[in-house]
């Protein structure tokens, strides 16, 4: 972060072409005078959590065995606490809140113990409109869908996969939720990666090292969009909503309403191949923009190997910015909304360069992590070939999970706040956050492709924070795909109400908010399906519930 | 105090006698090097002369006239080894591979315990990307002479070629010679690697001393980039500043282009990106990224009919690019595979590039399937691509 002071002379250079709407700084510097300190502590032991991914001793591993490895924060059991969820090469886990003091595992209880090892990631939602959590489950062949129906204190889920129409096959990874055709339930896009299965060449020799085969090795496959026709029950849409198009071999996919017009947009991590984001016309049809609004390649016009994604408003201009992690010899790519639905690339000029985030990064999110009003952003890493060690590379299979806090004008490594040593060598692959302890701070959940997932228990000097859910019409009760303005004393906040993001992993249906040490004055929610925004007053408290 | 003086005359006549071949080779360093290359015609020119000549020929880049001063000795028969290794490597610079492939053959047989020759057709091997053979010489090389640095700084080359920034670093810091780290090629080498390994500060050390020694192509790209990693205004123009003046020098390098137009554009100049691209277009007119680069910058300067038609150009190309690399991935792993290397050269054809598809072809044993008729259809004239960069008069036809 040496060079910030140098960021808005080198913004106000790079943004003075026309067509584009300059701005002075890339945040507001003035939303918090409180001097934070970003610091987790490891309390996955303590908790009682234990999935063990693990190798089993297997090496080398082929690249099935290596992209595995989701993870969800969610309610599932209508307690009011978030309750995690992993998948990975044991298959499925959950995991129950009890009182947000420890985890009961609650697999069996729930039927979700019958996931094979071939399970990737999790998405979850209210498919069906009941009022409660169902879940997404992808595969290495298609998703299994498991709709909830447990009671209070007893967890209980159903597969519901072969109803529901949702009938793919092929490698699949991420899922976002959305209500893309504005008709009031949740559609859903499934991302799928490349034909992989038996009989296959899956190895390279690297000197004494094999070496995974990586995507270009295998045909790409394209992810599959489902129209929901009735609660729980959908049809495969993907040629009409003008998905067809998009490149494949896709890592990472979030249903958000980047441009704020009460539908969602469809941004798509690529994995060797352009990025897709699809703008939605509003009624589920979609035009692919990615080139035009500057998305798509890195700031040197290449192909990345895109993985995990998130939107977010860091700089605080009332515009979603874009962040999408890549390998470890490519830039990371913070796409800057710099003007309306124009994005430029400027991680290095925002002190993210390749010398500070040089991983094989998966997993991120944006969020505020010590409740200052700006967002932080999470980056988990874990190379793709379980021998690189060994071939003098001068990379690592494990990696350090990265913390990096915004302060205003940029951001500034605070990985060492994670608390090492297990943070310090993970195969990170994905990553959640949420308060599960009821503190007012956001609390993280990483998925370990080697070993054991960490949980982190936030315990940053913070501000207040405001905990914001929305009620809204049957099917989508919970208002995914929403977006609220939080307004404060020194400025306004933008946070899309998403539960799809990052890499292979589900999020809590509500937005946490961090406010330092003012409060806030109102809030404005563009509703799903609805271009104007609805203003709610509001009085001081930790948590609220807002209806349509 | 006679006797004396006629002992010291004696003893430096001796050792003139012993040096007799080290003083004529550091005489014909400094002598004129085209004069020297005429001394050198003459049948009866002694080999020293030769190979000193043939060694400067080939370090300025004059492969053609080093083959011309060699190929008489050649012809008579018992040359030196080292002439014969000189020989070879001329062959190899005017392009003449298969040639220089048997003359490394005879050289390695004339000589198997010179280490300078393991050195140099380890050499020949890695620049045609063999890199095993190549590692397996040069690692002779290095056992027959531990102190020859220069197969120490072609291992650190072959090891980055590899992707091996960690192992290249490794060869570079066992240099014997204190100075090799730092002078030219193995700054260079360490620059790369530094960059690779994400030790910016270090990559830029290095990538100034490679540079400070040999402003060339390589060295140029090392220092941009090592710049780029902090890209502030100051660095950037200084940035542009080396760039232009090694494209003034005329060089016509398409990375070095890319480069100059990246560093355009994140100083927010966008016309000045314009021009550079538009140039590098008309040497490596299918180039996708260059295309959607350009429509970029057309957006920013308000020319949206321009960037259109760059963009569909990218759309164009973009898949049939994919395809090319998808290939060469799959020709790789699949070590060469004929029938992957048919699918290479009909994936080249579809990108416009029936030159790389005929040597693809090249390649394939006869009778693979599919590649007589590809091969017709790489000889016929090709239909123009529907891609073209569009006109602008502001910028250039």
């Amino acid at each position: 972060m040496k060079r910030l002071c140098i960021l808005p002379a080198t913004l106000a250079l790079v943004l003075s072409g026309v067509g584009c709407r300059g701005r002075s700084g890339p945040a507001h510097s003035s939303a918090s005078p409180l001097a934070s300190t970003i610091r987790f502590r490891d309390v996955t032991e303590e908790l009682g959590v234990r999935f063990h991914a693990g190798l089993a001793g297997k090496s080398p591993l082929n690249i099935a065995e290596l992209m595995q490895g989701g993870v969800g924060w969610c309610d599932v059991d209508g307690d009011d606490r978030p309750d995690l969820i992993f998948t990975g090469r044991q298959g499925m886990a959950l995991f129950l809140n009890i009182a947000g003091k420890r985890f009961e595992d609650g697999t069996a209880a729930a039927g979700l113990d019958r996931v094979g090892a071939d399970a990737q990631g999790v998405a979850a939602a209210d498919v069906d409109g009941d009022g409660d959590t169902d879940l997404l489950v992808t595969r290495l062949s298609g998703v299994s869908l498991f709709r909830n129906e447990s009671r209070p204190g007893t967890p209980a889920f159903r597969d519901v996969t072969r109803s529901s129409g949702l009938t793919l096959g092929g490698w699949t990874t991420s899922a976002a939720f959305g209500d893309a055709d504005g008709d009031g339930d949740l559609d859903l896009y499934i991302a799928r990666y490349v034909r992989f299965g038996p009989g296959v060449p899956e190895f390279d020799r690297d000197g004494s090292a094999q070496l995974t085969l990586g995507p270009l090795a295998y045909p790409a496959l394209r992810g599959v969009y489902y129209r929901c026709d009735a609660p729980g029950r959908f049809s495969e849409a993907t040629a009409a909503a003008g998905l067809s198009g998009a490149h494949g071999q896709t890592l990472g996919a979030v249903f958000c309403d980047v441009d704020l017009d009460g539908d969602v947009d469809l941004y798509l991590a690529n994995d060797q191949a352009p990025g897709d984001y699809f703008l939605n016309d509003g009624r589920g049809r979609f035009r692919s923009v990615g080139l035009e609004n500057g998305t798509a390649l890195s700031a040197a016009g290449a192909r990345q190997a895109g993985m995990g994604v998130d939107f977010g408003d860091l700089d605080r201009d009332g515009r979603l910015d874009l962040f999408v992690t890549t390998f470890y010899h490519e830039p990371k790519s913070l796409y800057l909304q710099e003007a309306a639905g124009l994005f430029a690339e400027r991680s290095a000029q925002l002190g993210l360069p390749q010398s500070v985030l040089n991983g094989t990064a998966f997993g991120t999110a944006f969020a505020d992590l010590d409740n200052d009003g700006r967002l932080d952003l999470l980056v988990a890493n874990g190379h793709v070939q379980d021998q690189i060690d060994r071939t003098g590379r001068g990379v690592r299979f494990r990696q350090p999970l990265q913390a990096l806090r915004n302060t205003g004008s940029g951001f500034e490594n605070v990985t060492a706040g994670l608390g090492a040593p297990r943070t310090a060598a993970l195969v990170g692959r994905g990553l959640s956050l949420a308060d599960f302890d009821g503190d007012g701070k956001l609390d993280v959940a990483v998925a370990n492709l080697d070993g054991e997932p960490v949980v982190l228990k936030n315990e940053s000097s913070a501000g207040r924070s405001l905990r914001i859910r929305l009620k809204d019409r049957v099917p989508n009760r919970a208002g995914v795909g929403a977006t609220l303005r939080i307004r404060t004393q020194s400025g306004a906040q933008i946070r899309p109400l998403v539960t799809g993001r990052g890499y292979l992993s589900a999020f809590p249906a509500e937005v946490q908010v961090g406010l330092g040490s003012e409060s806030a004055k109102g809030i404005d929610v563009t509703w799903p399906g609805r271009s104007s925004p609805l203003s709610y007053p509001l009085s001081d408290g930790a948590s609220i519930t807002l209806s349509r | 105090m006679a006797v004396a003086l006629a002992a010291l005359l004696l003893l430096a006549a001796v050792w003139t006698v012993v040096n007799r071949e080290d003083l004529g080779r550091w005489w014909y360093a400094r002598q004129p090097l085209d004069e020297l290359v005429e001394r050198g015609r003459a049948r009866d020119a002694d080999e020293v002369l030769l190979s000193v000549a043939g060694a400067r020929l080939l370090e300025v880049s004059r492969g053609f006239e080093a083959v011309r001063l060699l190929e008489p000795r050649i012809a008579r028969g018992g040359a030196s080894g080292e002439v014969q290794t000189l020989w070879a490597r001329a062959l190899a610079a005017s392009g003449r591979i298969p040639e220089a492939s048997r003359a490394f053959d005879a050289s390695l047989a004339a000589e198997p315990g010179n280490a300078e020759t393991r050195r140099r057709a380890g050499e020949f091997l890695l620049d045609g990307e063999r890199y095993e053979d190549a590692e397996g010489l040069l690692r002779q090389s290095l056992e027959l002479d531990p102190d020859l640095d220069g197969a120490r700084l072609a291992l650190a080359r072959l090891e980055l070629a590899r992707e091996h920034p960690e192992a290249a670093m490794a060869y570079l810091e066992d240099a014997r010679d204190p100075g090799a780290p730092t002078s030219w090629p193995g700054s260079l080498y360490r620059a790369q690697a530094l960059l690779a390994l994400g030790r910016m500060a270090e990559a830029e050390e290095a990538a100034r001393q490679a540079y400070a020694a040999r402003p060339g192509v390589e060295s140029v790209l090392a220092l941009v980039r090592a710049l780029h990693a902090d890209a502030t205004r100051e660095r950037l123009v200084e940035a542009r500043s080396i760039l232009d003046r090694s494209l003034v020098k005329g060089v016509e390098d398409v990375a070095m282009l890319r480069l100059a137009a990246l560093n355009d554009r994140l100083l927010g100049d966008h016309a000045g990106a314009v021009r550079r691209l538009r140039g590098l277009l008309r040497f490596a007119p299918v180039m996708p990224e260059a295309y959607h680069l350009l429509a970029q910058s057309y957006a920013r300067l308000g020319r949206a009919e321009l960037a259109e038609a760059c963009r569909r150009a990218y759309r164009y190309l973009e898949p049939r690019e994919a395809a090319v690399n998808r290939l060469r991935y799959r020709l790789r792993v699949e070590q060469g595979s004929p029938a992957v290397r048919v699918e290479l050269a009909a994936a080249y054809l579809d990108l416009g590039r029936h030159d790389l598809a005929l040597s693809m072809l090249g390649r394939v044993p006869p009778g693979t399937p599919g590649a007589a008729k590809l091969r017709r259809r790489a000889q016929q004239p090709l239909p123009e691509l529907p891609v073209r960069l569009p006109a602008d008069p502001e910028f250039g036809p």
